[in-house]
């Protein structure tokens, strides 16, 4: 089990348009002070532990691309407090490095060390940079069509083509009654999202007509469209 | 753990070529420390700790910019004077090959550490700093 980041201080991020030759398109650079309160034992004994940091809770809900992501990563001890009745102390950050995770959301994963009497290892700081390629949103709507089955259709279109293995939008909804698929694909070589049909369960809706918003987003932007869910008496 | 090297290039439009991103933790070097403040200058080849680099850079055409931070710290309650700082890291371009050169100072140690070539009063540099973790960004023209 992984010791839990209790918080990070001044996460920041910078997203920089990558207009070069190449695929890749987007460099974010990631940084911030987490907060990990890593407390040694009374004993003067040297223990580790691992702490994981997922990027995307604290810099706002980023998706990167598994395939087409590349990080580097830099963590150091940024808090530290041990008392002078220790035989050794020791701070360290003795590992670090970020990956992109099955959810496509970024995660540092760090070991730590920490050894003395009252020892503790409180905040490292981070820097992590991610290279990627991700075509921006340029439209993006939702309506609803009744038949031959009730459905919310999506109509997306990206402002290029997208590459590698396409380019995964992310879709959301704060109304609980529209279930939606967590992500949809626009493939490669492809603008456009040509049909995605979600089938609408009118049951969950009242009679009448019911007004939702769904956001469509990937690393680089975000849309959202607005419909009217309609349920016949 | 040392030598986690990381890295990667962005490919760059005229009047420059790649953008490299290096990150990582030093591996330790030879060491310094005792009871007095001491300082000591690490050189580290960055060329062959990083792979992604290219070996013949030029140093006319050729930007870098380097952090280095304090990673991994030790020592004991022996001492009534600690220290543990990064005072300067600069870099060379030698023979294609990218070097970090970084000073680092420290106080205090271990004293029955085994000594750096015989010299009394010095220690094992992972006595008091063992691992330095690095930033640097190299910009590159054709």
């Amino acid at each position: 089990m992984a010791l839990n980041v209790l918080k990070v201080f001044s996460p920041q991020t910078l997203d920089a348009v990558l207009a070069g030759p190449g695929l890749s398109n987007r460099l974010f650079v990631f940084t911030g002070i987490a907060e990990i309160e890593f407390s040694a034992p009374g004993n003067n004994k040297l223990v580790h532990d691992v702490v994981e940091l997922v990027l995307s809770d604290w810099h706002g809900d980023i998706h990167l691309d598994l395939e087409n992501t590349e990080l580097t990563t830099a963590v150091w001890p940024a808090s530290m407090h041990a008392d002078d009745d220790a035989t050794q102390v020791t701070w360290a950050v003795d590992d670090a490095f970020a990956f992109v995770t099955e959810e496509d959301r970024p995660k540092l994963r760090v070991i730590v060390a920490v050894q003395g009497d009252k020892g503790v290892l409180s905040r490292i700081g981070y820097e992590v940079f991610a290279r990627t390629t991700s075509i921006p949103i340029k439209s993006f709507d939702v309506r609803e069509v009744l038949r031959p089955v009730p459905e919310l259709v999506i109509s997306l279109v990206l402002s290029q083509n997208a590459v590698g293995k396409g380019e995964d939008i992310y879709l959301t909804s704060l109304d609980s009654r529209l279930t939606l698929p967590f992500k949809v694909t626009v493939p490669a070589g492809s603008d456009t999202l040509a049909s995605a049909g979600i089938v609408l369960h009118l049951e969950s809706f009242p009679v009448g007509d019911t007004l939702v918003h769904v956001k469509a987003s990937n690393a680089v932007s975000e849309k959202t469209a607005s419909t009217i869910i309609h349920r016949a008496v | 753990m040392a030598d986690d090297a990381q890295g990667f290039s962005i490919a760059l439009d005229a009047p420059f070529s790649g953008l490299f991103v290096l990150t990582g933790v030093l591996p330790d070097q030879t060491g310094f420390g005792s009871d007095d403040l001491e300082t000591f200058r690490a050189q580290y080849n960055l060329s062959e700790l990083q792979r992604v680099l290219p070996r013949n850079l030029s140093p006319d055409k050729t930007t870098v910019n380097a952090a280095v931070g304090l990673s991994s710290i030790n020592n004991c309650d022996d001492f009534n004077e600690w220290t543990f700082a990064v005072d300067e890291v600069t870099h060379e371009i030698k023979d294609g090959n990218l070097l970090l050169n970084i000073v680092i100072a420290g106080q205090g140690g271990q004293p029955d550490a085994v000594p750096i070539g015989g010299t009394p009063g010095l220690v094992f540099v992972g006595d008091v700093i063992k691992n330095l973790a690095y930033h640097v960004t190299v910009l590159t023209k054709p």
